[in-house]
């Protein structure tokens, strides 16, 4: 099981701020596949830019660092996802 | 291009002296224009110009300043940004000697000002009586204020306004924190627009200035119009196009706290948390604060409307309304206080802007309550006990402060009113930076946020050069791009390329406020934000003047080195009020990375032309025009 915790726009576009995934995959990129199927595309227009890699309009990060699409994800882990800004 | 010199570059600037009741008025040198282009820049030129180091703050000789910038009043890139300065009585070495004071502000008051024919208001002296000044097109009166001295800055604008029967009159006003001249009062416009954080408010009521409003009706007469409409019409489709612009809009700053708990710095270090599980923190998030929003409101020329406006519709709370609060109000007004339930941020938030008194002021109310706990604030010096979670408590602190009562009266002189305190007191005083006392430890986790708010030309505030990219998780690549081919690590532990990056930022940003646009329209938050070409085009489009990129780095340079030599003037320029403040180390590791932030400083200051010192060289004051500062 992966923890996904979503907070700020995406949480209200999902009307979700916590998705438990059984997870089968290997990386943030298939978690993201996985959220995808599960809640529809809107999870990757948001969270992927043009090019298909992470948008730096959000983050996600894993025990206070950010993790990448490569990046190996342990069943058991918690993410969190959010909006970024840089300042305010 | 050919410069074409009229328009809004023949503005008005007015000299009014309180004590002698007189206006003085001028254009506006366009030379200042061409050194400083406005705002912060001309602002802090004047000041230079006008204080001396032993300018008393809250007497007659310190300037308000009151300073619109390039753009201030046009439909675009934010514009509705401007900056109020003056010499701070908040951060200086004594109760009576300056430091630099400044604050950028929005709201609508800049855009109202602008058409009545006025750009710049200095104001000195001080009225043996309350007054407030009414501006309108290219006209300035002294009127008496005895009728609104008492009123909190929200009944002040209504009543200013229902007197000249016009909705659409502006004000900058203070509130009774300003008029007990509570030296960290703010200037307040609309609901919660504040000049805050250097104490502006107390230099408005150290002249029984109570409120400036103003109403205009002039055009501004810009040099290409339909080409600026044009590029404001462009660049607004591009912002509003970007998932971070709209995810401002529909829930604002509040949402750093999510991210700041998320990445573990800021208000999100646990140890900022006051003990708070990450959990309970969330009571407060950006989400929870939706169900009391009326919907986001903007400042003037600006698309984005990033703040909500609330109403508390029931419970203890009812009626509790307002605009806010920002992510700096959710930890001083909410965390740093243990509050977690968002009804009573938003109670309070709305209590200090009425009383005039700057959202951190939260942070004062947390360090009295610790002192309390520590046996050095005792019962003999309050009416009740100090505790946290007393909601009512916290009014009544609030409000003391601001009347300057009781306990309040010393809490209202800020660092200076631990010498009223027993001894022992002195030890558990908060950090400070260039003097600015009462900062908040965030944690050294992101290097280029402390190092930027160490090095701040303006005492301990982070918007000098918020590089806010950093956390972004931007491609090296990315980064090194965009910082003219330096290479700027995108790792928040690392200090590679960190002082680049914070110089890089320190000169973008003058350029920005100078230019009148607001910072969260600047790369703060974006890679692929207006910068230096969008500002070319824009001030040629709208002034005529012909600025090119290298050209207004050289300003953004100008205008940095000026506030640096302010602040050496004041005794607070040298290499030593650039470090980590040691109320910050608490461990041997971060007394390690102090040494690094040190490290950080040689490349800084070359990058700036000054010396290892922290003074500016003589060659590159000559470079920038700013030679005869030497001698002042």
């Amino acid at each position: 099981m992966v923890k996904v915790k979503i907070y700020g726009t995406l949480a209200l576009d999902l009307n979700e701020s916590r998705i438990d995934l059984k997870f089968a995959g290997n990386t943030l990129a298939d978690v993201i596949d996985q959220m995808a199927a599960q809640y529809g595309s809107k999870v990757r227009e948001e969270l992927l830019d043009q090019e298909g890699s992470l948008d730096y309009a959000y983050g996600i990060f894993s025990d206070g660092e950010r993790v990448g699409l490569a990046t190996r994800i342990q069943d058991g882990s918690e993410l969190v996802i959010v909006n970024m800004l840089g300042g305010g | 291009m050919a410069e074409k010199v009229e328009g809004i570059l023949c503005q008005k600037i007015a000299y009014i002296d309180l004590s002698r009741g007189t206006v003085d008025m001028e254009v506006v040198p366009l030379e200042w224009h061409r050194r400083f282009l406005g705002a912060r820049g001309i602002n802090m030129h004047l000041i230079s110009r006008l204080t001396k180091a032993d300018t008393d703050p809250l007497g007659p000789d310190n300037p308000l300043i009151i300073g619109l910038g390039l753009i201030t009043g046009l439909p675009g890139f934010g514009s509705g940004r401007y900056n109020i300065t003056a010499l701070s009585p908040l951060t200086g070495p004594s109760k009576n000697r300056p430091n630099i004071g400044d604050a950028n502000i929005g709201g609508h008051f800049g855009h109202e000002m602008r058409h009545t024919g006025f750009d710049y208001l200095v104001i000195t002296g001080q009225s043996p009586k309350p007054v407030y000044l009414l501006i309108t097109n290219d006209h300035i009166e002294i009127k008496d204020a005895s009728h609104l001295w008492g009123l909190d800055t929200w009944e002040t604008q209504k009543v200013i306004q229902r007197e000249h029967r016009d909705e659409r009159m502006r004000s900058l006003c203070i509130g009774p924190a300003g008029e007990n001249v509570a030296r960290m009062a703010c200037i307040i416009t609309g609901p919660k627009d504040a000049a805050g954080g250097s104490g502006m408010g107390a230099v408005m009521g150290s002249k029984k200035l109570k409120a400036i409003a103003a109403r205009g009706s002039k055009d501004l007469a810009v040099a290409h119009p339909d080409e600026l409409l044009r590029y404001f019409q462009e660049q607004q489709d591009i912002l509003m196009e970007r998932k971070w612009i709209k995810a401002l809009g529909r829930l604002g700053t509040p949402l750093m706290l999510a991210i700041a708990v998320a990445g573990g710095y800021g208000a999100g270090d646990e140890k900022t948390l006051m003990g708070k599980a990450k959990e309970e923190a969330k009571g407060v998030f950006a989400e929870n604060l939706l169900p009391y929003s009326l919907g986001h409101s903007a400042c003037a020329g600006c698309a984005v409307h990033c703040r909500h406006r609330y109403l508390v519709a029931e419970g203890p709370y009812a009626g509790a309304r307002g605009e806010g609060p920002e992510y700096g109000a959710l930890h001083a007004l909410g965390l740093a206080l243990r509050i977690t339930d968002p009804k009573e941020v938003l109670y309070l938030n709305g209590l200090v802007n009425k009383l005039g008194l700057p959202t951190q002021t939260g942070i004062h109310v947390a360090q009295a309550i610790k002192l309390y706990e520590e046996g050095i604030i005792d019962d003999t010096m309050v009416d009740r006990p100090l505790k946290f979670g007393d909601i009512a408590l916290y009014e009544s602190l609030l409000n003391d402060i601001a009347y300057r009562r009781g306990i309040g009266d010393i809490l209202a002189d800020d660092k200076f009113g631990y010498d009223r305190l027993p001894p022992e007191a002195q030890k558990y005083r908060l950090s400070s930076i260039k003097g600015a006392h009462n900062v908040v430890d965030w944690g050294l986790t992101v290097r280029e946020f402390v190092f930027g708010q160490i090095t701040s030309s303006l005492p301990g505030h982070v918007h000098r050069s918020r590089t806010g990219l950093g956390v972004l998780g931007l491609p090296a690549e990315v980064m090194q791009k965009i910082y003219d081919g330096h290479p700027v690590s995108p790792d928040k532990h690392s200090f590679d390329g960190k002082a680049y990056m914070t110089w890089w930022h320190e000169i973008l940003y003058a350029v920005c406020d100078a230019v009148g646009c607001c910072q969260f329209q600047t790369v703060m938050n974006s890679p692929n934000a207006p910068k230096y070409e969008e500002y070319s085009k824009l001030i040629y489009l709208a002034t005529g003047l012909d600025m090119p990129v290298p050209y207004l780095r050289e300003v953004g340079e100008r205008i940095y080195t000026q506030e640096r030599m302010l602040l050496w003037r004041f005794g607070f320029g040298e290499r030593e009020h650039d470090r980590v403040p040691q109320g910050w180390i608490h461990s041997r590791e971060q007394e390690e990375e102090r040494k690094k932030f040190d490290g950080l400083l040689d490349e800084y200051y070359e990058l700036h032309g000054w010396d290892a010192t922290g003074h500016p060289r003589p060659e590159t004051l000559k470079r920038l025009g700013l030679l005869e500062m030497l001698d002042g």
